[in-house]
Protein backbone atom coordinates (compact mmCIF):
# COMPACT_ATOMS: atom_id res chain seq x y z
CA UNK A 1 0.00 0.00 0.00
CA UNK A 2 2.88 2.63 0.68
CA UNK A 3 4.07 1.70 -2.28
CA UNK A 4 1.11 2.71 -4.34
CA UNK A 5 0.74 5.84 -2.17
CA UNK A 6 4.52 6.89 -2.91
CA UNK A 7 4.16 5.95 -6.51
CA UNK A 8 1.06 7.97 -7.20
CA UNK A 9 2.37 10.93 -5.15
CA UNK A 10 5.20 11.35 -7.02
CA UNK A 11 4.19 10.46 -10.60
CA UNK A 12 1.45 12.54 -10.50
CA UNK A 13 3.12 15.22 -9.49
CA UNK A 14 5.51 14.77 -12.54
CA UNK A 15 2.64 14.68 -14.58
CA UNK A 16 0.80 17.76 -13.20
CA UNK A 17 3.98 19.66 -13.69
CA UNK A 18 4.59 18.20 -17.25
CA UNK A 19 0.38 19.19 -17.74
CA UNK A 20 0.99 22.87 -17.00
CA UNK A 21 4.36 23.21 -18.58
CA UNK A 22 6.17 23.49 -15.30
CA UNK A 23 8.28 20.68 -15.33
CA UNK A 24 11.54 22.43 -13.88
CA UNK A 25 9.86 22.93 -10.66
CA UNK A 26 10.27 18.87 -9.85
CA UNK A 27 14.23 19.54 -9.87
CA UNK A 28 13.93 22.29 -7.89
CA UNK A 29 11.88 20.87 -5.38
CA UNK A 30 13.55 17.50 -5.18
CA UNK A 31 16.71 19.92 -4.52
CA UNK A 32 15.66 21.82 -1.74
CA UNK A 33 13.89 18.93 -0.15
CA UNK A 34 16.81 16.32 -0.44
CA UNK A 35 18.44 18.87 1.63
CA UNK A 36 15.71 19.54 4.03
CA UNK A 37 14.82 16.05 5.03
CA UNK A 38 18.64 15.82 5.87
CA UNK A 39 18.72 18.39 8.19
CA UNK A 40 15.47 17.31 9.78
CA UNK A 41 17.06 13.81 10.03
CA UNK A 42 20.31 15.53 12.16
CA UNK A 43 17.95 17.55 13.95
CA UNK A 44 16.01 14.66 15.10
CA UNK A 45 19.08 12.75 15.57
CA UNK A 46 20.01 14.61 18.21
CA UNK A 47 16.98 14.48 20.40
CA UNK A 48 16.57 10.91 19.61
CA UNK A 49 20.19 10.20 20.67
CA UNK A 50 19.26 11.85 24.17
CA UNK A 51 16.35 10.66 25.28
CA UNK A 52 17.29 7.12 24.21
CA UNK A 53 20.54 7.35 26.53
CA UNK A 54 18.01 8.94 29.53
CA UNK A 55 16.18 5.80 28.59
CA UNK A 56 18.88 3.35 28.76
CA UNK A 57 19.69 4.61 32.28
CA UNK A 58 15.52 4.32 32.89
CA UNK A 59 15.58 1.18 31.61
CA UNK A 60 18.64 0.06 34.16
CA UNK A 61 17.62 1.58 37.02
CA UNK A 62 13.97 0.07 37.14
CA UNK A 63 12.21 3.03 35.97
CA UNK A 64 10.19 1.66 33.60
CA UNK A 65 9.55 -1.27 34.89
CA UNK A 66 7.80 0.69 38.00
CA UNK A 67 5.90 2.84 35.43
CA UNK A 68 4.83 -0.65 33.67
CA UNK A 69 3.56 -1.55 36.99
CA UNK A 70 1.07 1.05 37.49
CA UNK A 71 -0.28 0.92 33.99
CA UNK A 72 -0.17 -2.66 33.84
CA UNK A 73 -4.12 -3.41 34.72
CA UNK A 74 -5.03 -0.92 32.18
CA UNK A 75 -2.35 -2.06 29.14
CA UNK A 76 -2.74 -5.84 30.00
CA UNK A 77 -6.02 -5.94 28.43
CA UNK A 78 -5.14 -4.08 25.04
CA UNK A 79 -1.77 -6.32 25.19
CA UNK A 80 -2.35 -9.31 26.18
CA UNK A 81 0.71 -11.71 24.55
CA UNK A 82 2.94 -9.24 26.16
CA UNK A 83 4.41 -11.06 29.47
CA UNK A 84 3.04 -9.16 32.87
CA UNK A 85 5.71 -6.80 34.10
CA UNK A 86 7.68 -6.35 31.17
CA UNK A 87 9.48 -3.07 30.70
CA UNK A 88 7.98 -2.87 27.33
CA UNK A 89 5.13 -1.56 29.13
CA UNK A 90 6.81 0.79 30.55
CA UNK A 91 7.59 2.17 27.32
CA UNK A 92 4.13 1.93 25.70
CA UNK A 93 2.37 3.84 29.12
CA UNK A 94 5.43 6.58 28.56
CA UNK A 95 4.66 7.37 25.02
CA UNK A 96 1.22 7.60 25.63
CA UNK A 97 1.92 9.58 28.48
CA UNK A 98 4.09 11.76 26.33
CA UNK A 99 1.24 12.38 23.66
CA UNK A 100 -1.37 13.29 26.16
CA UNK A 101 0.49 15.84 28.13
CA UNK A 102 1.59 17.75 24.27
CA UNK A 103 5.94 16.63 25.18
CA UNK A 104 5.95 15.89 21.20
CA UNK A 105 9.66 15.87 20.90
CA UNK A 106 9.73 13.29 23.52
CA UNK A 107 7.28 11.21 21.93
CA UNK A 108 8.83 10.10 18.93
CA UNK A 109 11.84 9.00 21.07
CA UNK A 110 10.34 6.97 23.00
CA UNK A 111 7.73 5.69 20.65
CA UNK A 112 11.24 3.96 18.44
CA UNK A 113 12.50 2.58 21.89
CA UNK A 114 9.19 0.94 22.25
CA UNK A 115 8.64 -0.36 18.91
CA UNK A 116 12.52 -1.91 19.25
CA UNK A 117 11.57 -2.98 22.36
CA UNK A 118 8.49 -5.05 20.71
CA UNK A 119 10.54 -6.16 18.20
CA UNK A 120 12.55 -8.10 20.52
CA UNK A 121 9.77 -10.05 21.84
CA UNK A 122 8.53 -10.56 17.95
CA UNK A 123 9.58 -14.09 16.51
CA UNK A 124 8.93 -12.89 13.05
CA UNK A 125 11.40 -10.07 12.77
CA UNK A 126 10.17 -8.87 8.99
CA UNK A 127 6.16 -8.77 10.33
CA UNK A 128 4.88 -6.19 12.46
CA UNK A 129 3.48 -8.77 15.59
CA UNK A 130 0.16 -8.29 17.26
CA UNK A 131 1.52 -5.88 19.89
CA UNK A 132 3.18 -4.03 17.59
CA UNK A 133 -0.06 -3.40 15.31
CA UNK A 134 -1.83 -2.35 18.54
CA UNK A 135 0.83 0.12 19.79
CA UNK A 136 0.46 1.61 16.45
CA UNK A 137 -3.28 2.08 17.25
CA UNK A 138 -2.66 4.20 19.87
CA UNK A 139 0.22 6.14 18.72
CA UNK A 140 -2.04 7.12 15.32
CA UNK A 141 -5.13 8.11 18.23
CA UNK A 142 -2.45 10.96 19.18
CA UNK A 143 -4.66 10.55 22.45
CA UNK A 144 -4.05 14.29 23.91
CA UNK A 145 -5.15 16.45 27.02
CA UNK A 146 -3.09 19.52 25.91
CA UNK A 147 -1.99 20.25 22.38
CA UNK A 148 0.55 22.55 23.88
CA UNK A 149 1.91 23.69 19.48
CA UNK A 150 -1.73 24.20 18.75
CA UNK A 151 -2.71 26.32 21.37
CA UNK A 152 0.78 28.18 21.07
CA UNK A 153 -0.17 29.16 17.24
CA UNK A 154 -3.96 29.90 18.23
CA UNK A 155 -2.62 32.28 20.95
CA UNK A 156 -0.05 33.88 18.11
CA UNK A 157 -3.04 34.04 15.38
CA UNK A 158 -4.30 36.64 18.50
CA UNK A 159 -7.19 34.10 19.20
CA UNK A 160 -9.59 35.22 21.97
CA UNK A 161 -9.80 31.44 23.66
CA UNK A 162 -6.94 29.72 22.37
CA UNK A 163 -7.60 27.02 24.76
CA UNK A 164 -11.28 26.35 22.86
CA UNK A 165 -10.11 23.57 20.97
CA UNK A 166 -8.64 21.59 24.33
CA UNK A 167 -12.16 19.74 25.26
CA UNK A 168 -12.73 18.37 21.68
CA UNK A 169 -9.40 17.51 20.81
CA UNK A 170 -9.40 15.52 23.47
CA UNK A 171 -12.79 14.22 22.50
CA UNK A 172 -11.71 13.82 18.84
CA UNK A 173 -8.12 12.28 19.44
CA UNK A 174 -9.93 9.64 22.06
CA UNK A 175 -12.68 9.29 18.97
CA UNK A 176 -9.81 7.82 16.76
CA UNK A 177 -7.93 6.02 19.17
CA UNK A 178 -10.97 3.93 19.81
CA UNK A 179 -11.93 3.67 15.91
CA UNK A 180 -7.79 2.92 15.11
CA UNK A 181 -8.20 -0.02 17.98
CA UNK A 182 -11.30 -1.50 16.84
CA UNK A 183 -10.30 -1.88 13.32
CA UNK A 184 -6.95 -3.09 14.92
CA UNK A 185 -9.44 -5.81 17.19
CA UNK A 186 -11.31 -6.64 13.85
CA UNK A 187 -8.20 -7.23 11.31
CA UNK A 188 -6.30 -9.29 14.42
CA UNK A 189 -9.12 -11.40 15.00
CA UNK A 190 -10.16 -12.08 10.92
CA UNK A 191 -6.17 -12.97 10.61
CA UNK A 192 -6.71 -15.84 13.63
CA UNK A 193 -10.04 -17.34 11.98
CA UNK A 194 -8.32 -17.68 8.90
CA UNK A 195 -4.71 -18.97 10.45
CA UNK A 196 -6.82 -21.23 11.96
CA UNK A 197 -8.66 -22.28 9.16
CA UNK A 198 -5.92 -22.51 7.12
CA UNK A 199 -4.71 -24.82 9.99
CA UNK A 200 -7.63 -27.32 9.59
CA UNK A 201 -6.97 -27.78 6.31
CA UNK A 202 -3.63 -29.28 6.64
CA UNK A 203 -4.90 -31.75 9.24
CA UNK A 204 -7.52 -32.80 6.93
CA UNK B 1 -6.61 25.56 35.37
CA UNK B 2 -5.40 25.92 32.10
CA UNK B 3 -1.95 27.92 33.38
CA UNK B 4 -1.28 24.77 35.62
CA UNK B 5 -1.32 22.51 32.81
CA UNK B 6 1.44 23.96 30.38
CA UNK B 7 3.64 24.52 33.71
CA UNK B 8 2.90 21.02 34.18
CA UNK B 9 4.00 20.21 30.61
CA UNK B 10 7.02 22.45 31.03
CA UNK B 11 8.11 20.84 34.41
CA UNK B 12 7.33 17.19 33.19
CA UNK B 13 10.58 16.33 31.03
CA UNK B 14 13.20 18.19 33.50
CA UNK B 15 11.75 16.34 36.44
CA UNK B 16 11.44 12.69 34.41
CA UNK B 17 14.75 13.20 33.94
CA UNK B 18 15.99 14.32 37.26
CA UNK B 19 13.62 11.27 38.34
CA UNK B 20 15.38 8.85 36.19
CA UNK B 21 18.93 10.05 36.90
CA UNK B 22 18.40 9.91 40.86
CA UNK B 23 17.03 6.48 40.13
CA UNK B 24 20.24 5.30 38.60
CA UNK B 25 22.45 6.91 40.89
CA UNK B 26 21.04 5.34 44.00
CA UNK B 27 21.24 1.78 41.96
CA UNK B 28 24.83 2.98 41.98
CA UNK B 29 24.83 2.72 37.87
CA UNK B 30 27.71 3.98 36.02
CA UNK B 31 24.36 6.72 34.48
CA UNK B 32 27.20 8.26 32.58
CA UNK B 33 28.70 5.68 30.46
CA UNK B 34 24.90 4.06 30.17
CA UNK B 35 23.61 7.32 28.74
CA UNK B 36 26.54 7.15 26.21
CA UNK B 37 25.55 3.60 25.14
CA UNK B 38 21.84 4.49 25.14
CA UNK B 39 23.13 7.41 22.69
CA UNK B 40 25.07 5.85 20.41
CA UNK B 41 22.27 3.67 20.04
CA UNK B 42 19.49 6.48 19.44
CA UNK B 43 22.08 7.86 16.46
CA UNK B 44 22.46 4.45 14.80
CA UNK B 45 18.74 4.39 14.93
CA UNK B 46 18.54 8.14 13.76
CA UNK B 47 20.89 7.23 10.34
CA UNK B 48 18.78 4.30 9.34
CA UNK B 49 15.48 6.66 9.68
CA UNK B 50 17.30 8.97 6.83
CA UNK B 51 16.23 7.19 3.43
CA UNK B 52 12.67 6.83 5.03
CA UNK B 53 12.44 10.79 5.58
CA UNK B 54 14.17 11.78 2.82
CA UNK B 55 11.63 9.91 0.57
CA UNK B 56 8.51 10.87 2.70
CA UNK B 57 10.26 14.77 2.12
CA UNK B 58 10.76 14.11 -1.53
CA UNK B 59 7.18 12.76 -2.26
CA UNK B 60 5.30 15.59 -0.40
CA UNK B 61 7.90 17.92 -2.21
CA UNK B 62 6.87 17.05 -5.72
CA UNK B 63 2.89 16.62 -5.09
CA UNK B 64 2.90 20.20 -3.48
CA UNK B 65 5.26 21.99 -5.63
CA UNK B 66 3.77 20.22 -8.46
CA UNK B 67 0.54 22.13 -8.14
CA UNK B 68 -1.04 18.49 -7.86
CA UNK B 69 -2.26 19.51 -4.59
CA UNK B 70 -4.15 22.52 -5.47
CA UNK B 71 -5.33 20.50 -9.10
CA UNK B 72 -7.09 17.97 -6.14
CA UNK B 73 -8.97 20.16 -3.64
CA UNK B 74 -9.41 22.44 -6.81
CA UNK B 75 -11.56 19.48 -8.30
CA UNK B 76 -12.75 18.33 -4.89
CA UNK B 77 -14.01 21.83 -3.79
CA UNK B 78 -17.40 22.43 -5.58
CA UNK B 79 -18.09 19.01 -3.53
CA UNK B 80 -17.10 20.97 -0.39
CA UNK B 81 -18.54 24.04 -1.56
CA UNK B 82 -21.86 22.56 -1.87
CA UNK B 83 -21.28 20.81 0.91
CA UNK B 84 -20.72 24.64 2.71
CA UNK B 85 -17.49 23.42 3.74
CA UNK B 86 -14.35 25.87 2.35
CA UNK B 87 -11.96 24.17 0.66
CA UNK B 88 -9.20 25.34 2.58
CA UNK B 89 -9.71 22.69 4.66
CA UNK B 90 -9.47 20.13 2.21
CA UNK B 91 -5.99 20.83 1.73
CA UNK B 92 -5.51 20.87 5.81
CA UNK B 93 -6.95 17.29 5.35
CA UNK B 94 -4.85 15.92 2.64
CA UNK B 95 -1.24 17.31 3.68
CA UNK B 96 -2.22 15.92 7.45
CA UNK B 97 -1.35 12.07 7.25
CA UNK B 98 1.79 12.72 4.99
CA UNK B 99 3.16 15.62 7.12
CA UNK B 100 3.31 17.57 10.44
CA UNK B 101 5.27 20.44 9.48
CA UNK B 102 3.63 20.98 6.09
CA UNK B 103 -0.06 21.09 8.05
CA UNK B 104 0.99 22.84 10.74
CA UNK B 105 2.31 25.65 8.61
CA UNK B 106 -1.04 25.62 6.96
CA UNK B 107 -3.45 25.89 10.30
CA UNK B 108 -1.02 28.33 10.83
CA UNK B 109 -1.99 30.04 7.40
CA UNK B 110 -5.76 29.31 7.88
CA UNK B 111 -5.77 30.43 11.06
CA UNK B 112 -4.35 34.24 9.86
CA UNK B 113 -7.28 33.74 6.96
CA UNK B 114 -10.30 33.43 8.86
CA UNK B 115 -9.10 34.46 12.26
CA UNK B 116 -8.70 31.74 15.03
CA UNK B 117 -11.68 32.11 16.88
CA UNK B 118 -13.99 31.14 13.24
CA UNK B 119 -15.83 28.19 12.02
CA UNK B 120 -12.87 27.24 10.04
CA UNK B 121 -10.71 28.47 12.36
CA UNK B 122 -11.15 25.98 15.04
CA UNK B 123 -12.49 23.54 12.42
CA UNK B 124 -8.88 23.73 11.12
CA UNK B 125 -7.55 23.84 14.76
CA UNK B 126 -9.29 20.33 15.77
CA UNK B 127 -8.01 18.76 12.41
CA UNK B 128 -4.40 20.08 13.49
CA UNK B 129 -4.84 18.76 17.07
CA UNK B 130 -6.50 15.42 17.01
CA UNK B 131 -4.43 13.27 14.50
CA UNK B 132 -0.90 12.45 14.00
CA UNK B 133 0.81 12.28 10.63
CA UNK B 134 0.05 8.74 9.37
CA UNK B 135 2.60 8.23 6.59
CA UNK B 136 4.93 9.85 8.35
CA UNK B 137 4.52 8.16 11.87
CA UNK B 138 3.97 4.70 10.03
CA UNK B 139 7.44 4.93 7.81
CA UNK B 140 9.41 5.97 11.17
CA UNK B 141 8.22 3.57 13.34
CA UNK B 142 8.37 0.62 11.43
CA UNK B 143 11.32 1.91 9.47
CA UNK B 144 13.16 2.34 12.75
CA UNK B 145 13.23 -1.45 13.47
CA UNK B 146 12.94 -2.74 9.99
CA UNK B 147 9.64 -4.12 9.79
CA UNK B 148 8.44 -4.82 5.70
CA UNK B 149 5.40 -6.38 6.54
CA UNK B 150 2.65 -3.96 8.10
CA UNK B 151 -0.30 -5.32 7.87
CA UNK B 152 -3.24 -3.21 8.60
CA UNK B 153 -1.44 -0.59 10.38
CA UNK B 154 -1.50 2.21 7.29
CA UNK B 155 -5.20 0.95 6.65
CA UNK B 156 -5.97 1.21 10.02
CA UNK B 157 -4.20 4.87 10.17
CA UNK B 158 -6.08 5.89 7.74
CA UNK B 159 -9.51 5.42 8.80
CA UNK B 160 -8.61 7.01 11.98
CA UNK B 161 -7.58 9.82 10.59
CA UNK B 162 -10.59 10.51 8.06
CA UNK B 163 -13.11 9.81 10.39
CA UNK B 164 -11.47 12.83 12.61
CA UNK B 165 -11.70 14.71 9.51
CA UNK B 166 -15.15 14.08 9.16
CA UNK B 167 -15.94 14.47 12.79
CA UNK B 168 -14.05 17.76 12.95
CA UNK B 169 -16.32 19.04 10.21
CA UNK B 170 -19.21 18.07 12.48
CA UNK B 171 -18.13 19.52 15.67
CA UNK B 172 -16.36 22.81 15.23
CA UNK B 173 -19.46 24.80 13.60
CA UNK B 174 -21.31 23.58 16.89
CA UNK B 175 -18.91 24.76 19.47
CA UNK B 176 -18.85 28.45 17.72
CA UNK B 177 -22.63 28.77 17.92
Amino acid sequence: MINIVWFCLVSIGILVAAGTGKLELISNSIFSNAGKAIEFTIGLAGIIAFWSGILKIAEASGVTEAVAKVFQPLLSKLFPKIPKGHPVMGFISLTVAANLFGLGNVATPLGLQTMSALKMLSTDQDTASDATCTFMALVFGGLSIIPTTLIAIRAQAGSVNPALIMVPVFALSLAGTLIGLFINYLALHWNYKTAAAQKENCLD
Amino acid sequence: MIDRLFIFSQWAIPLLILLILGAGFKKKLKVYELFIEGAMEGIKTTIRLAPYILAIFIAIGIFRNSGALDLLVSLLGPLFTFLQIPPDLLTLGLLKPLSGSASLGTTAELLNKFGPDSVTGVTASIIQGSSETTFYVMSLYLGSVNIKNARHILFMGLVGELSVFILALLIGPLLIH
